[in-house]
């Protein structure tokens, strides 16, 4: 494999952490509301995303 | 990024995880129930739940609901009175032997409506208190709390140097590629690296606010003699009260004062958060963020009139907004699943650590730049 640029090796994870600090304030400035749930989504994602990493991924 | 550099944040790293990693474990697995601390009470039965009955009339009075508290423990002084978020309908005061007391509490849980006593739930005992503790302060007290904070800090340490140190090992490889067949040691990297990164943000947040929370009874005590003392000035040398005026009167002031606010809890004459002379009404706001952000109005406690009222310094908002965002319990169930997955991510991202550093410690270590190649160092 070319080697990665920095960009390369960090777009996924950048995208993990945002979904994740999205999730972690959306869910803390509203209660029982579209927001909340969305927050809730987006801190799902990245667990998703981990999980099939892991056990489904082939390279 | 030059050799020598890599090779200093290899030590950093090192360093940092090893150092933390036991009490971090420690603070992981203690973390667990802690999640689901609300529902371990439901299903031991130690949540006292509110009476459903038919009530028209107002609510009972601070000074009855108080009375009543101070009558099951005549040898009691009352700290605090506070309500559960979940029993709106609920009014509890602490007690114990002394308003500076550290241990001895009792917990008396009332009727908001009738100040009929519902029961006493155990304190300071138990699995979940213990779980409290380890977590807490390592039962140190201040100083535990005070050493887990570093420790805190140190993982927020391991946590950058370990982005750091991930370019390299990456250069070659694909975003989230776990060698599974290319033996122990290179899986245990790739989880490492893996797990690590995927949930950076997570770690950082609850590390972060780990750190100031351990922290925070520094910060109250810095509030007490930075603006509490400003506040009780005029008090200074005058000897504490022998009778207490009424406390319902003291929270009509306090609502008269903030009328948008909600009444939030109320700290007794002597307590860390009031003054020998005051009772310290705290406000809350009504919204997601606001309700968990106090105000303290302090009424002279034999008076019940109004001596000051000043609005949290921005180092208590901090501690006030950092508290749920490392507790996870501010969206339900989900939440709280999510903190649970997110935390054994963790355990095993420490553990992962531990085990490459234990396999490697023994072994003939090439230069760095060999092992960046191998894909071996961490």
């Amino acid at each position: 494999m070319k080697p990665k640029s920095l960009h390369q090796i960090f777009l996924w994870p950048f995208v993990l952490a945002m979904l994740m600090l999205f999730g972690l304030i959306a869910a803390l400035i509203e209660d029982s509301g579209l927001l909340e749930q969305l927050g809730v989504i987006a801190m799902v994602i990245p667990l998703t995303v981990i999980f099939y990493f892991y056990k489904f991924k082939k390279f | 990024m030059k050799i020598h550099s890599l090779k200093t944040w290899a030590w950093v790293h090192k360093w940092s995880s090893l150092v933390c990693t036991v009490f971090m474990l420690l603070l992981c697995l203690t973390g667990l129930p802690l999640i689901f601390s609300h529902e371990i009470h439901d299903f031991t039965g130690q949540h006292i739940k509110t009476p459903n009955i038919v009530h028209d009339g107002p609510m009972a009075s601070m000074d009855m609901l108080l009375s009543k508290a101070q009558s099951q423990h005549p040898v009691l002084v009352p700290l605090y009175m506070y309500q559960d978020e979940d029993e709106p309908l609920q009014w509890i005061v602490r007690l114990a032997r002394s308003a500076d007391a550290g241990g001895g509490f009792k917990h008396v849980v009332m009727d908001a409506r009738t100040a009929k006593v519902l029961g006493e739930p155990p304190s300071e005992q138990g699995f979940m208190y213990v779980m409290f503790k380890l977590h807490v302060d390592l039962f140190a007290g201040l100083v535990g709390m005070v050493f887990l904070g570093f420790m805190g800090l140190l993982l927020v340490i391991a946590i950058i140097s370990g982005v750091v140190l991930y370019t390299p090992f990456m250069r070659r490889l694909a975003f989230g590629e776990i060698r599974h067949h290319k033996g122990e040691k290179l899986k245990n990297l790739d989880v490492h690296n893996f797990l690590g990164i995927a949930t950076l943000a997570w770690a950082l947040v609850v590390g972060g606010t780990g750190i100031i929370n351990a922290w925070g009874e520094l910060l109250v005590k810095y509030w007490q003699f930075d603006q509490m003392g400003a506040m009780i000035a005029p008090y200074k040398n005058l000897p504490p009260p022998k009778t207490l005026g009424s406390l319902q009167q003291a929270v009509s002031v306090a609502n008269a004062l903030e009328p948008e606010m909600k009444l939030g809890f109320i700290a007794f004459p002597g307590t860390p958060y009031s003054s020998q002379h005051h009772f310290a009404i705290f406000m809350r706001g009504d919204t997601p963020v606001t309700k968990r952000l106090f105000k303290p109005v302090l009424v002279d406690a034999q008076t019940a009139q109004l001596t000051d009222s000043r609005t949290l310094p921005w180092y208590l908002t901090m501690l006030l907004i950092s508290q749920p965002l490392h507790f996870g319990d501010y969206a339900g169930l989900p939440l709280k699943i999510i903190w649970l997955i997110l935390d054994i991510f963790t355990i095993v991202v420490l553990w992962t650590g531990l085990v490459l550093w234990w396999k490697k410690r023994n072994h003939y270590v090439p230069d760095l730049q060999t092992r960046i190649k191998l894909s071996e160092a961490y």
